[in-house]
């Protein structure tokens, strides 16, 4: 062996580096790091030999020897870098999934086109300082027409063709026959003589309500929101005003309002509030029968005989009320055409929202 | 009430077109509904004799009607039964248009050809008549004539949709012409009503009338009239009682029927030579006496009702209808034309009983104008004279006390603070003026309003203000938003527990349904329910329009398994749907019915359908337990504090095996279950459907607490498991007590997580493996958790029944 003159060191240094590129797997590397630098090895066995040479020899060789170890160990440490970084790519090759294939959605249910709608109104209702108000669904005749102004005979009846039920008035109310409401504003009766006089009164009261009609625009069953607001000096043009605001907050910032004169017997004035058709933007559709306006609720001042059934002095307060159709929302909303589709409990309907 | 604008024009101008005006109606309350305009298009179509008419050599059914129009005749074949010569028909020519648009040419019929048609009603958009051919009066009309124009047939006609109110004023061309007027600030003209009598004779000398109840009958106005011709309505008048949805049907009637459509007064004619004694009586119907109505039934009447009689008996019910004894026909010559004022609520409520809806009672029901039974009287008397040649007897019979005129006070004030406007009493006055209402100052503030006679609707103060706020314009009126505290709203415990409901329930994949609050009887039967179960005990409806709104619901069950058999009818393999509704609860007393709000959940299938790396998560009777179990606990009912237990002949729809209802401290929270196999057949579902009811009110009466933080544990946990054997029906909670019983405070968290049955395992027996987790405020060395876990051990193999499994 020559150790002086490093022919010896360049070969195995060569070939430890030939095999260090050859090795495509750390248990390879592991086998030439051995082959060389282990016990046994290669340039251990002849770095041994060193201690055999001349003390002049010895450090030149030593050095030559020690480098040679060195290039082997930083070829080796770099080899298995490489080799991980390849294992690497070649695991997440493996671990690519079709991203095409569906995902896994959580079931997560629908809420119903209609509570969605009555919840948005509620909301708006009670951002503007308005409590949700309750009131029973099978409703004496006072309460459904007497107290609102309604008595036997009145023509407006007509329009209320009741579902009469086979029950009784509790003991504490006036005797008469009991039905299922025809709209939610026997609530204002019930939420006034609850305050018993106190102000303000300011509610909404959604619910569900009952009459006999039955087509495509017309369920027996359906709802209707009721507002009540009575205190010191209200007059029509908070009526306006709050109405306004609502239907900008429902339809969006662009809707305009417009009030016509109406008839209803528990309000005076009374209107019809139309909103601005929010499919044409006011100039004429299909759903808006061309006129560029919606009907979207019923309204008026109080009507002082009502007041009085609800125990309030009418010299001394007013108020307004107004009734909504929560169905008519949502079909105007989802641009649903036949209001038996909300009841009827399709689910591929329900999932649409 | 529909109004023919050329018919408008005579009482009223504008300058404005039809839509303008149907606009500004609709912003005073006049509703218009639609602008008819059936004859949109049309030209060219004559007036044209029938001169002779053969039958259609190859077609039988066809005729060949030879035309004169003027100087152009025609050949046409035409179709129409009542073609025959003489007759004056609607002719389009070829090359005349028919509204709608379609052009005439010339057509074969089996080889003969047809110049143009002859036209029915309906193809010229009139009204009314259908089979056969528009017969044209012989009297102002000849062959010839355009009958585009003479028709008006592209006149535009305001179809209105009144309110109750406004019915009263706005059913006649005068009414709604007074609206118009208020409008435009001008005046509506009424057309002359000057008959020229005969000077030597009087009504009063013909005939007399007297009154018995003048509170029904206020005021009886008759005028006689003599010498009448029977015969068609001249043109204008029928078209114009066909553009109003009336058919002319000649003589009398439709000119009775055309006052009343002009001016608001329903007028009745009686043929004169056929009263007995030449007496109209207007008094009270006798109870049980009969009269026969001229449309031939026999009508019962009663003491309230109102009757026109003569020497003999009644010959009309007063404003409803008339008799068959002294009715009007082609042959009557000599009338007592009735133009009287009848109680309102009286005639209403006899038209109701009776059911006859007539035109007449509908506009005596809403209060007619008594200062307009005249005028009316007079052109009836007008237009008789002009067509049916009558000769018009002297002066009118005038009967009643006539009908005060109503004074309303109005403060401006008041006007003011309602409309939260700023307008001056005067003004408010000035407002009501231009509506027919006379005014006088009545002190700084206030007003004394007269009501005209035409306006019964308004009867108090505020009906004032909202004329004035009408008359001012909506439109026009401010906008504010109200100031002041807001209502103070109470938290609702059954609405928190109503929205912690249904936010874990949409979360768990069920989709909210609103089924109807009814239903109809026979689905009891299917829910097995013996007679006497508390769910039949239901509030009934009396009237339903159908079987199935026959009772009021008493559980929400019945309808969710309806929703979930419609949709496997409709082939969904997976269904699971909520509410949260109100059930009926019958009173013991027959009293008000409870109606508490409850929750429902029903499914059947999956609630997480298998994909293709995932198991289906089966809707079953643990989806809805732990469903149920979620929302208690998010409402501050925890797990351990509920009772579950096993009611099998409490809900006889449930399989007696798999349902169970929830209490805590004795109160029934809540029942659930998988159907019973019975039920699932009878709801054709695919596999059984787990359902469940939560009583809302109940879950919010158990004070509904806030949660309250607690120290998060900041030493590891010890788990050890324990795996018990026990019979199959030994409660897997009983163990769980049991095991806290003994485990004294080091156990933080005890559950199942494995049910296993098996060869291995006796008969009859299971094995239930439970979790159990120790923790403290320090790190537990391994001797003091292995200490109570012995514990724990020790008391299941001591316990009769359990056994612990190695
Ligand atoms: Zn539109």
């Amino acid at each position: 062996m020559d150790l002086g003159t490093g022919a010896l060191w360049e070969r195995i240094r060569d070939a430890a580096l030939e095999a260090c590129r050859r090795s495509t797997t750390a248990a390879e590397i592991e086998q030439v790091r051995v082959a060389y630098l282990g016990r046994r090895g290669e340039l251990t066995a002849a770095l041994r030999e060193v201690g055999r040479l001349t003390p002049a020899e010895r450090p030149a060789a030593g050095e030559a020897g020690n480098r040679v170890r060195e290039a082997i160990e930083t070829a080796l440490a770099g080899r298995l870098m490489e080799i991980a970084d390849r294992e690497l790519v070649r695991r997440l090759q493996n671990e690519t999934v079709d991203v095409t294939l569906p995902g896994r959605r959580p079931a997560v249910g629908h809420s119903h086109p209609l509570s969605t709608a009555r919840r948005d109104i509620e909301r708006i209702f009670t951002s503007m300082g308005f409590a949700v108000a309750d009131g029973p669904e099978v409703e004496s005749d006072w309460y459904n027409f007497e107290a609102l102004n309604m008595p036997v005979g009145h023509p407006a009846r007509d329009m209320h063709d009741s579902f009469y039920v086979d029950a009784r008035p509790g003991p504490d109310e006036p005797a008469g026959r009991m039905l299922l409401r025809t709209h939610t504003s026997p609530v204002q009766i019930r939420y006034m003589r609850a305050r018993a006089g106190a102000l303000p009164v300011r509610i909404v009261a959604p619910g569900r309500i009952y009459r006999r009609d039955d087509d495509a625009t017309h369920s027996p069953m359906f709802h209707q929101i009721e507002g009540l607001l009575v205190d010191r000096d209200v007059t029509f043009a908070h009526l306006k005003g709050v109405l306004a605001e609502v239907a900008r907050r429902l339809f969006g910032p662009e809707t305009g309002l417009r009030l016509r004169p109406s008839y209803f017997p528990f309000t005076e004035p009374s209107a019809e509030a139309d909103a601005s058709c929010v499919f044409c933007r006011g100039t004429g559709c299909a759903t808006c029968k061309g006129s560029g306006w919606i009907e979207i609720l019923g309204c008026g001042m109080v009507h002082p005989r009502v007041l009085e059934f609800g125990g309030y002095d009418p010299e001394e307060v007013s108020g307004f009320a107004f009734g909504m159709g929560i169905d008519r929302v949502a079909m105007l909303r989802y641009r649903i055409h036949d209001i038996r589709l909300l009841f009827e409990g399709d689910l591929r309907f329900c999932e649409q929202f | 009430m529909r109004v023919p604008l050329s018919w408008l024009r005579e009482f009223v101008a504008w300058d404005e077109g039809a839509e303008e005006l149907a606009s500004a109606l609709t912003a005073r309350g006049v509703a218009v509904e639609s602008i008819d305009r059936p004859g949109v298009g049309a030209a060219g179509i004559v007036a044209a004799r029938i001169e002779s008419v053969e039958t259609h050599p190859v077609a039988g059914r066809l005729r060949i009607c030879r035309v004169r129009a003027g100087t152009r005749t025609g050949r046409v074949v035409c179709g129409a039964p009542n073609a025959a010569p003489g007759m004056l028909a609607a002719w389009a020519p070829p090359g005349a248009v028919l509204p709608g648009g379609k052009t005439l040419g010339i057509r074969e019929f089996s080889e003969i050809p047809s110049e143009g048609m002859l036209c029915s009603p309906e193809e010229l958009g009139l009204p009314g008549g259908r089979g056969g051919l528009l017969e044209l009066p012989g009297e102002g009309a000849s062959d010839g004539d355009d009958l585009v124009g003479a028709l008006c047939l592209d006149d535009p006609v305001l179809v209105l949709e009144l309110t109750p109110n406004y019915a009263a004023h706005c059913q006649s061309i005068l009414g709604v012409a007074r609206e118009v007027a208020a409008w435009t600030r001008g005046t509506a003209h009424r057309p002359g009503a000057e008959p020229a009598e005969d000077g030597q004779r009087t009504s009063a000398a013909a005939a007399a009338v007297h009154i018995e109840v003048p509170g029904l009958c206020p005021l009886y106005v008759a005028r006689i009239m003599e010498g009448l011709r029977h015969g068609p309505a001249p043109l204008r008048i029928a078209h114009r009682l066909a553009q109003c949805g009336m058919r002319p049907i000649g003589g009398v009637v439709d000119v009775t029927n055309y006052v009343m459509l002009e001016l608001g007064h329903p007028l009745h004619a009686f043929d004169l030579h056929r009263l007995v004694d030449g007496l109209v009586m207007a008094r009270r119907a006798g109870a049980g006496e009969k009269i026969v109505t001229f449309d031939g039934h026999d009508r019962t009447l009663q003491a309230s009702d109102l009757v026109i009689a003569d020497g003999r008996g009644p010959v009309a019910i007063a404003g409803v209808m008339g008799g068959e004894r002294a009715r009007v026909t082609p042959e009557t010559t000599a009338i007592l034309l009735e133009s009287a004022i009848f109680d309102a609520p009286s005639v209403a409520q006899t038209a109701r009983r009776l059911n006859l809806p007539s035109e007449a009672a509908a506009r005596f029901a809403r209060g007619v104008d008594p200062g307009m039974a005249r005028p009316a009287a007079d052109r009836a008397a007008q237009l008789l004279q002009e067509t049916c040649g009558a000769t018009v007897l002297a002066g009118a019979i005038h009967v009643g006390p006539g009908v005060a005129s109503r004074f309303i006070t109005l403060r401006g004030r008041r006007a003011r603070g309602l409309l939260g406007i700023r307008l001056s009493t005067a003004d408010c006055g000035r407002h009501l003026a231009r509506l027919g209402f006379r005014i006088q100052a009545d002190g700084a503030d206030r007003l004394r309003v007269t009501v005209p006679g035409w306006r019964p609707d308004v009867a108090e103060e505020v009906d004032l203000i909202e004329e004035i706020g009408r008359s001012v314009g909506y439109d026009n009126l401010p906008l504010d938003l109200p100031s002041g505290d807001p209502g103070v709203e109470l938290p609702d415990p059954v609405k928190t527990a109503q929205d912690t409901a249904r936010s874990v329930t949409l979360g768990a994949g069920y989709t909210e349904v609103q089924p109807y609050s009814y239903h109809g009887v026979e689905v009891w039967d299917r829910l097995r329910l013996s007679p006497a179960h508390p769910w039949r005990q239901a509030v009934a409806v009396t009237n339903p329009m159908s079987r199935d709104q026959a009772l009021l619901r008493t559980s929400l069950l019945p309808g969710l398994l309806q929703t979930l058999a419609l949709n496997a009818r409709r082939s969904r393999v997976d269904a699971a749907v909520f509410e949260i509704g109100r059930v009926f609860l019958r009173s013991p007393d027959g009293g008000r019915p409870q109606e508490p709000r409850r929750l429902g959940v029903a499914g059947y299938g999956a609630l997480q359908p298998g994909t293709w790396n995932q198991p289906a998560d089966p809707c079953d009777f643990f989806a809805i337990k732990g469903l149920f179990e979620e929302i208690l606990a998010r409402l501050g009912i925890g797990p351990d504090t509920i009772r579950w237990e096993r009611a099998a002949d409490r809900w006889p729809l449930l399989h007696p095996g798999r349902c169970a209802a929830a209490t805590v401290g004795g109160t029934l929270l809540g029942w659930l279950g998988e159907t019973h196999p019975e039920v699932t057949a009878a709801f054709d579902l695919p596999g059984p459907a787990a359902l469940g009811e939560l009583e809302l009110g109940a879950v919010a009466g158990l004070r509904i607490r806030t949660p309250k933080r607690r120290t998060l544990p900041r030493f590891p946990a010890a788990r050890r498991d324990l795996a018990v054997l026990m019979a199959r029906d030994f409660p897997a909670a009983d163990v769980l007590a049991l095991i806290r019983e003994t485990a004294g405070e080091l156990l933080a968290e005890a559950r199942p997580f494995d049910v296993y049955t098996g060869p291995e395992l006796p008969e009859g027996w299971r094995s239930v493996a439970f979790a159990l987790t120790y923790q403290a405020d320090r790190t537990l060395t391994d001797a003091e958790v292995e200490s109570a876990h012995t514990r724990i051990r020790t008391a299941i193999s001591r316990h009769p029944g359990l056994a612990l499994r190695s």
